[in-house]
């Protein structure tokens, strides 16, 4: 009984994602017309515009940083920190309301090779990020967590065990909703090469939550 | 097309990510393969979950706690930028050089300059100017200063030694001006 109930609500969500449209970024809307003016006022020496600016586009940068950074808040805030401190430095590339209207993008872009660099650094210093492990670990063991957390805590320790450049692509892709398009242009590559790294890494998580939920029965 | 390929397009037909000729060989496939119409499924709810993760968020603090970071840095002033700070370096390397050939000693200016060897010439003066003789030469500049001629007669005992030393410069005339002890046998050495 409680199976065919979790197959219909897994259906409905299934059928409420393929509806889901990817957002585009060629149209100036409302939004980007008041980030232009924020970015005018913040370029001329306004802190409070700055601070509005940030305000706007915080949650953006500090939980993709949180996604790429495998969950370490700290390192999120210090990436955060350094991505709108480059955006300070570089207010001056917007002048149209059309480059306000690419603003997300560049937010993202910076954001991801900002985290990239703090990943390499890790790496490199041979750090592993015991807690970022707990906290996996301790989301996918929790034993009282009902199915769909359980299935929630599957992927997000699914999503650690991919390869960087899949995890990105599946990040913006699938996380932060940008289409395929955009995620190339963020990430460098070709949309053909993102639509591959899509694929492998969505297979590679439904691989993971099947096992992982199979070992759970 | 196979089970593989539909796997393939599975994975990316629950995002909208295929085209039309190719969800409908998708579809067609899946509607007689239930493994792969599982896959469809599964992915399907894959999908939503990941765009679940969409919504969260970390409390308020945590990005007050940003936003006043930056804030604090933006206030200071600028630092030097890096090329900035390489050429003041520069300049001050520049500066310590230009001193420290301008602050040499005159010996040493002479060895630098001259190429070639200098002259040495010695007469029988019996008082000169009591300009300060070199202090010392190296053991190279010595090597290039070698004795051309002597001329004049035999110096008295009590009569001082000049030494006039040409250098390949001709603004440049060094005098060595020796007292009358110096021996009979350097003298005789000199001549």
């Amino acid at each position: 009984m409680r199976e065919a109930g979790v197959l219909e609500s897994s259906l409905a969500i299934a059928l409420s994602a393929t509806r889901v449209e990817p957002e585009t970024n060629t149209e100036v809307r409302p939004d980007d017309v008041n980030t232009f003016a924020l970015i005018a006022q913040a370029r001329g020496g306004d802190r409070a515009a700055f601070d509005r600016l940030m305000r706007r586009h915080e949650r953006l940068v500090l939980m993709t940083a949180l996604r790429f950074l495998h969950g370490n808040m700290a390192d999120a805030q210090d990436a955060a920190q350094m991505v709108f401190l480059r955006l300070h430095r570089s207010l001056g590339q917007f002048h149209d309301s059309e480059q306000a209207g690419n603003f997300p993008a560049w937010l993202y872009r910076i954001t991801v090779n900002v985290c990239h660099d703090m990943n390499r650094r890790t790496r490199r210093r041979g750090e592993v990020d015991l807690d970022a492990v707990a906290r996996v670990a301790g989301c996918v063991q929790d034993e009282t967590a009902l199915d769909g957390d359980r299935r929630r805590a599957a992927v997000k320790a699914g999503l650690e065990e991919l390869g960087e450049k899949e995890r990105a692509a599946v990040i913006l892709r699938d996380i932060e909703g940008l289409d395929t398009a955009e995620v190339a242009r963020i990430l460098g590559s070709s949309e053909a090469t993102v639509r591959s790294q899509i694929s492998v890494a969505r297979r590679k998580l439904r691989k993971f939550a099947e096992v992982y939920m199979r070992r759970r029965l | 097309m196979n089970c593989e390929q539909a796997r393939e397009l599975a994975a990316l037909a629950a995002s909208g990510d295929v085209t039309v000729p190719e969800r409908k060989a998708l579809d067609a496939h899946a509607a007689g393969c239930a493994a792969c119409c599982a896959e469809v499924e599964a992915f399907g709810v894959l999908c939503a979950q990941l765009a679940a993760m969409r919504e969260e968020s970390a409390p308020d603090g945590v990005y007050a706690a940003v936003r006043a970071r930056v804030l604090a840095e933006v206030g200071q002033p600028r630092g030097m930028g890096w090329w900035t700070a390489w050429a003041g370096f520069a300049a001050a390397v520049a500066c310590s050089l230009i001193l420290l050939v301008e602050l040499r000693p005159e010996a040493n200016r002479i060895m630098v300059s001259a190429g070639g060897p200098a002259v040495v010439e010695k007469s029988a003066v019996s008082s000169i100017d009591h300009r300060e003789a070199p202090a010392s030469t190296s053991p190279s500049q010595r090597r290039r200063i070698r004795r051309q001629s002597v001329r004049g007669a035999p110096l008295a005992p009590e009569e001082p030694l000049v030494m006039r030393i040409f250098t390949d410069d001709p603004d440049v005339v060094i005098y060595w001006i020796a007292d009358g002890s110096i021996s009979e046998s350097k003298k005789d050495t000199l001549q």
